[in-house]
């Protein structure tokens, strides 16, 4: 997913759009450079992982039942899409909510 | 398939703490399983990936489960009428070739994976350490059909005096009825996926049942976040604000979106 994701970001950088990642990895230390080599330049919360001790909060709360799981959530905060999605799906259900902004 | 390794995986690792009834021979019997498990699903990739035709087709049942069966039936056999015949019952529950494999529409009433439900039904629903399996037990219904595992889950309910495994059993109702909604369906995003919303309902009442009857259970702090995902989680709600922190240290809310369409990302890289 992180090569289309970083493609995806850059293509809709002057529209009004954001990646915004919870990232689940154990170790928060380690990632600052996983994060640069890998051109992760988007907002991330970094919640740690489920096994520590106040990990995972979000994931937590939100009953996560695996990942990658995408929510689309429209300019006016709500949810239209929840799940399992493929790159495809995303990148589709993204131009619809522009498509539907347009006046 | 990812998905259900993961909540397997996940399962697994929450449930085996609790296990209850060590058996030295199941416990051999199952990691000499999942080793030829193992090897015979690396074969089957190595040969796609050299592009042979692989010996194995979706068709027939993988050799491991057919070679294992006749084993883990017998250890059943010996452990008969003990709480420790209930694990190699549940492999045999677990491990009938799924519905959606063999094409039938309806469960077969005389698989092992059958009568195996039924051995527990009638002699281990009202054993306390039923508990530690019935919530891997929910994803059966894919080879024995809902309607067979709610009996269990109703007998568990109705002749268990442990309220662990009570709460369990109620939780599994729950969780059953919501499945389908757990997951986006083909057709969703139109709004036109086929499932009955009431079902939706009659989940959220029973996991809410788990809290009011049974708290301090593990199956009641599990049902809580499905509330929370059913009551606001749902495709059409707005999303609840959170805030967490980045690798900086930067505060960073959801609501601080507001006006993008955000696509909001679970992740790791593992």
């Amino acid at each position: 997913m992180l090569p289309q994701q970083r493609e995806m970001v850059k293509k809709l950088e002057s529209k009004p759009f954001v990646l915004l990642g919870i990232n689940s990895d154990s170790g928060r230390s380690g990632l600052k450079a996983r994060f640069q080599k890998d051109g992760v330049t988007w907002p991330n919360i970094v919640e740690g992982s489920h096994g520590e001790k106040d990990g995972a909060k979000i994931s937590k709360k939100w009953n996560i039942h695996g990942y990658p799981t995408i929510f689309i959530i429209d300019p006016a905060g709500k949810i239209v899409r929840r799940g399992f999605l493929s790159h495809e799906q995303i990148e589709q259900a993204v131009e619809a909510q522009f498509a539907a902004a347009k006046p | 398939m990812r998905r259900r390794r993961w909540l397997t995986a996940t399962l697994v690792g929450l449930l085996l703490p609790a296990a209850g009834w060590a058996d030295e021979e199941f416990d051999k019997l199952s990691q000499e399983f999942e080793a030829a498990q193992t090897k015979f699903w690396d074969e089957f990739k190595a040969q796609q990936e050299k592009g042979e035709k692989p010996a194995f087709n979706m068709n027939e049942e993988p050799a491991p489960v057919r070679e294992f069966r006749p084993r883990f039936k017998a250890l059943a056999e010996k452990r008969a009428g003990t709480p420790a015949a209930v694990a190699p019952l549940v492999w045999l529950v677990e491990n009938e070739r799924p519905m959606m494999l063999t094409g039938a529409t309806e469960p077969a009433k005389d698989s092992d994976a059958a009568r195996a439900l039924q051995t527990i039904i009638d002699n281990h629903a009202a054993e306390e350490s039923i508990a530690e399996h019935l919530e891997s037990l929910r994803y059966a219904k894919y080879t024995v059909g809902e309607a067979a595992l709610r009996r269990l889950f109703d007998a568990v309910k109705a002749r268990n005096p442990s309220p662990e495994a009570k709460a369990w059993a109620t939780f599994s109702i729950a969780a059953m009825l919501y499945e389908p909604f757990m997951f986006e369906m083909p057709g969703d995003a139109e709004g036109g996926a086929k499932r009955d919303p009431k079902d939706r309902d009659r989940a959220i009442e029973t996991f809410r049942t788990v809290l009011k009857d049974f708290p301090g259970t593990k199956a009641a702090a599990q049902a809580e976040p499905y509330i929370y995902e059913i009551e606001k989680l749902q495709v059409g709600m707005q999303a609840p604000d959170f805030e967490g922190t980045d690798l900086a240290g930067k505060t960073i809310k959801l609501s601080d979106f507001r006006g993008k369409v955000i696509v909001l990302d679970f992740w790791g890289f593992w």
